[in-house]
């Protein structure tokens, strides 16, 4: 049995982490940060999607044709790997050579053990503390239980159908059934692997996402050309906002899961269309195409990494015609479509459009309480980046204007929506603000590193004094980080 | 860091004095509104024998302070009167007890020369500290109609809890501070609003949050070193960053008490039996436990439904929680569904506190138009009844 556990636990990790590999063109050894956290998240999306084709093809979630999938799976990945390996390695630009001091050094190791810190109490807790928040036993684990028990994804009604259909032996209900099936089935690979329902022992993904969020950001952000200080420096602070941890510590909600795969959505994406790299945009659909899986709110986040796609994309005045084209659609669709029409779950009619008093102001409570650390203050340097950019820096743009769209859905779902319900009584802004998170970390990054050129370009004037050490760091080949290199070679 | 060395260096020299100037310039922009609402004062009003009243409970005049006996459901409500007095410029309170180990929450209240009925000012939850010292002037409920200041207990049945002092009044450093000191309280066990508002403590009471007060400050110093940085035409940035991330850690230093609390508490509170196990530690324990005997007292069968009814949502749904794999319904907002619904066969597992009765082995519910099955009652037990429709 214990085989088995292991097996099962690690096998989709593996070929998450070598497919992982195969698309970043990285060399097995020594494995950069990134490439593991995107393997970490791949390879826990593959569990669940190993488990779904299972139940298609009719046969029953159990161990053994788990593990069979799994290593066939595993297999695939191996001699994928292993054909590509040597010609995709050499295309990788060096990362960025250190010249960090003695200080500095210590500072980032400092700062990247507080966040192991952070992730290790919540670690801690999470495998201590059986299922405890509402929603994660509301309508999370309830799925997840009875797929577990039943060996099939039997099908989640409404109360309403349940109650008129009668009893039957493959039809169950919960509070929320239509909901996407990936949190609970990541539940249900826990319980697989170890061979019964434990309320602790389920809560495992949950602390394997606080660590794929903390290596995807730390290693991007080295490859987008910050030092190791200024990665350390971003990684710390987005692992310590307090709810990031909040949601390993208290697992069992699909908040933390989205955050992640949505960072990882617009990341590969837009490094993916800069640097023209099919396969890095195909993992970045991939990502977007999970983040519908794992919640409703998935699929309009999901949807604006066209805008941001098009920013790279495009010249800037076909960008600003497509765009208000874009706008104008929306809107008239608006206008034009029936209101019962549901898209991911919402419907106009349900929406219930119309401003709800109190709820801006209510949305800023959770930022004056420490919800979010000072990230509020931070959020300051994006329109100064983006003044002193003055769009050149398509990244830092294409990033902006993905997350300003979603802040932009956000605020109108919290205050012009019946959800504003949840703003007002504190009860679900937070936890979906926090899938903009990791984003919203990553755009004060790229806001700072544009912030650090330019004040380093100042400095250097004649006469002036010494610039920042938090500046973008140099290449071995005395360029700017890989972007910069890549874009300079093409 | 050179650009360190650089800013610090034409801190020291002629640069920091117009630093300093625009740190004292920008202290005084912050102080203006302050002052202008009046909030500067150090006038306290001591709220003692000549002014308090128990409207629940007994209280006892004492000579360094009063005694106050919480009811037998443990409750009690003082009433402080504030006649003749302008409460606009006492906005800080001070509740000193020499014994709360039997207090579980406060509770604020006023009442205007407007209103017949007071107006909530705030909750302090788990009072563990001796002093309690909330802000009132938050919400703009604090003016100078206000003529009463309530304060309900609640705490362990028949207590007795001295109180040393209370105390309204305006703002100093020192009441800023206490206000702020007793606002970040001490870290908490989750709740369940912790995934959406993970801070702990009472900040809804705090005249100068954590955040706000770091942030000032980050601003404040922030100043000096711009105009150091323009004068030795140096980076500020690094400066900058560093009183940035001072911040950020003085913030993460709560937060990881937080943490170090729950992680500790989750790992001593259970055996590992439990913990390997994962039964619950939250207080649904009894719950969970009187699940276990329903799916135990219920014929195996996925197609063998089981109904959950209650008039708490949240024990209506976590006994339901308790019973899955089964085949469980549970609807948020109602109790059990209308009679129509409810077949020969079905258990009803009716969570206290609920509405329904069975009266004459009818199952009723006063909502319902009509009377509902036949029901016999399998289970009994304090969390709540199982039944058979039959």
């Amino acid at each position: 049995m214990a085989v088995f556990t292991c097996l099962l636990l690690t096998m989709p990790l593996l070929s998450g982490v070598l497919f992982s590999v195969f698309l970043l063109r990285q060399p097995l050894w020594p494995p950069r940060p990134h490439v593991i956290g995107y393997g970490l998240l791949t390879g826990m999306f593959l569990a669940s999607l190993s488990l779904r084709l299972l139940d298609l093809s009719g046969v029953p979630l159990t161990v053994v044709p788990a593990l069979v999938l799994n290593a066939a799976l595993l297999l695939t990945v191996v001699v994928l790997v292993r054909r590509h390996q040597s010609a995709a390695v050499a295309k990788e630009p060096p990362v960025a050579a250190s010249r960090a001091g003695r200080g500095q050094k210590a500072l980032a190791l400092i700062l990247l053990l507080l966040a192991a810190l952070h992730l290790l109490l919540a670690t801690t807790d999470a495998l201590v503390r059986p299922l405890f928040g509402w929603d994660a036993t509301m309508h999370w684990a309830t799925k997840a239980k009875v797929w577990f028990d039943q060996a099939q994804i039997v099908e989640f009604v409404s109360n309403e159908a349940w109650l008129e259909r009668g009893p039957a032996p493959n039809l169950f209900t919960d509070h929320h059934p239509a909901y996407p099936p990936t949190v609970p089935l990541l539940q249900v690979w826990m319980a697989l692997s170890v061979g019964f329902w434990s309320e602790t022992i389920v809560n495992w993904p949950w602390p394997l996402f606080g660590v794929a969020l903390a290596l995807i950001f730390y290693g991007e952000s080295r490859e987008l050309g910050a030092s190791a200080l200024c990665a350390s420096v971003f990684t710390y602070l987005l692992i310590s906002l307090p709810l990031v941890t909040a949601h390993i510590a208290m697992a069992g909600y699909a908040d933390l899961p989205l955050a992640t795969c949505y960072l990882a959505a617009l990341l590969c994406t837009a490094r993916g269309i800069q640097t023209r790299d099919a396969r890095r945009v195909g993992q970045g659909l991939f990502f977007a195409i999970m983040c519908t899986q794992l919640k409703n709110e998935g699929f309009f986040w999901a949807l604006t990494l066209l805008p941001a796609a098009m920013v790279l994309l495009m010249p800037f005045r076909t960008l600003l015609v497509t765009l208000l084209i874009g706008l104008g659609g929306v809107i008239v669709s608006l206008l034009i479509l029936p209101a019962d029409v549901t898209v991911a779950g919402h419907s106009l009619q349900g929406l219930e459009l119309a401003y709800r008093d109190g709820a801006a102001s209510a949305l800023l409570i959770p930022f004056q309480r420490g919800t979010w650390n000072l990230l509020g203050l931070l959020v300051l340097l994006v329109p100064l980046a983006l003044a002193l950019s003055r769009g050149e820096d398509r990244l830092l743009l294409a990033v902006s204007v993905a997350i300003g769209s979603a802040v932009s859905l956000y605020l109108i779902l919290f205050t012009m929506t019946r959800f504003a319900y949840g703003a007002i009584h504190l009860s679900a802004s937070s936890r979906i603000a926090l899938h903009l998170m990791p984003g919203l970390a990553l755009l004060c990054l790229l806001a700072w590193l544009q912030i650090c050129r330019w004040s380093g370009e100042r400095t250097r004037a004649p006469g002036a004094g010494p610039g920042p050490a938090c500046a973008p760091e140099v290449s071995d080949s005395g360029k700017q980080g890989p972007i910069e290199a890549r874009r300079q070679k093409g | 860091m050179p650009a360190v060395k650089t800013v610090a260096a034409a801190l020291r020299r002629q640069a920091s004095r117009k630093g300093v100037i625009a740190f004292l310039v920008f202290l005084l922009a912050l102080a203006v509104p302050l002052v202008s609402a009046g909030l500067f004062g150090t006038a306290s009003l001591p709220l003692d024998a000549g002014r308090a009243a128990a409207m629940v409970g007994e209280l006892e005049i004492l000579e360094d302070g009063m005694a106050l006996r919480l009811d037998s459901k443990g409750a009690a409500l003082l009433r402080f009167d504030l006649n003749g007095e302008d409460p606009t410029r006492l906005p800080f309170f001070r509740f000193e007890l020499a014994e709360n180990a039997a207090v579980n929450r406060l509770l604020f209240f006023g009442r205007s020369v407007s209103s017949a009925e007071p107006f909530t000012l705030g909750v302090a939850e788990g009072t563990g500290a001796r002093a309690v010292a909330p802000y009132f002037g938050g919400d703009g409920r604090w003016t100078s109609d206000v003529i009463e200041l309530f304060v309900g207990i609640e705490g362990r049945p028949g207590a007795s809890i001295r109180i040393d002092r209370a105390t309204l009044g305006g703002a100093t450093p020192a009441s800023w501070l206490g206000n702020l000191r007793w606002g970040l309280a001490k870290p908490e066990q989750w709740t369940l609003r912790s995934v959406n508002v993970a801070v702990p403590g009472n900040l809804d009471l705090v005249f100068l949050g954590p955040v706000a007060a770091l942030s000032l400050l980050v601003a404040g110093l922030s100043v000096p070193v711009l105009f150091a940085a323009f004068a030795a035409r140096a980076s500020a940035l690094p400066v900058l960053a560093l009183i940035f991330l001072a911040g950020w850690l003085v913030l993460d230093l709560t937060w990881f008490r937080q943490q170090l609390h729950n992680a500790h508490a989750g790992v001593v509170a259970a055996t590992m039996h439990e913990k390997r196990l994962g039964l619950p530690l939250d207080h649904a324990t009894a719950l969970s436990r009187f699940a276990g005997r329903v799916d135990d007292a219920v014929p195996a069968g996925a197609s063998q439904r089981i109904l959950v009814g209650s008039a708490d949502e949240f024990r209506g749904m976590r006994a339901a929680y308790h019973l899955y794999p089964r085949n469980v319904y549970w609807e948020r907002g109602r109790e059990l569904p209308s009679p129509a619904y409810l077949k020969k066969g079905d258990f009803l597992l009716i969570v206290r506190p609920s509405r329904h009765s069975v009266q004459g082995g009818v199952l009723r519910h006063p909502d319902w138009e009509q009377p509902g099955p036949r029901v016999r009652a399998v289970l009994a037990d304090e969390p709540g009844t199982l039944l058979v429709v039959r």
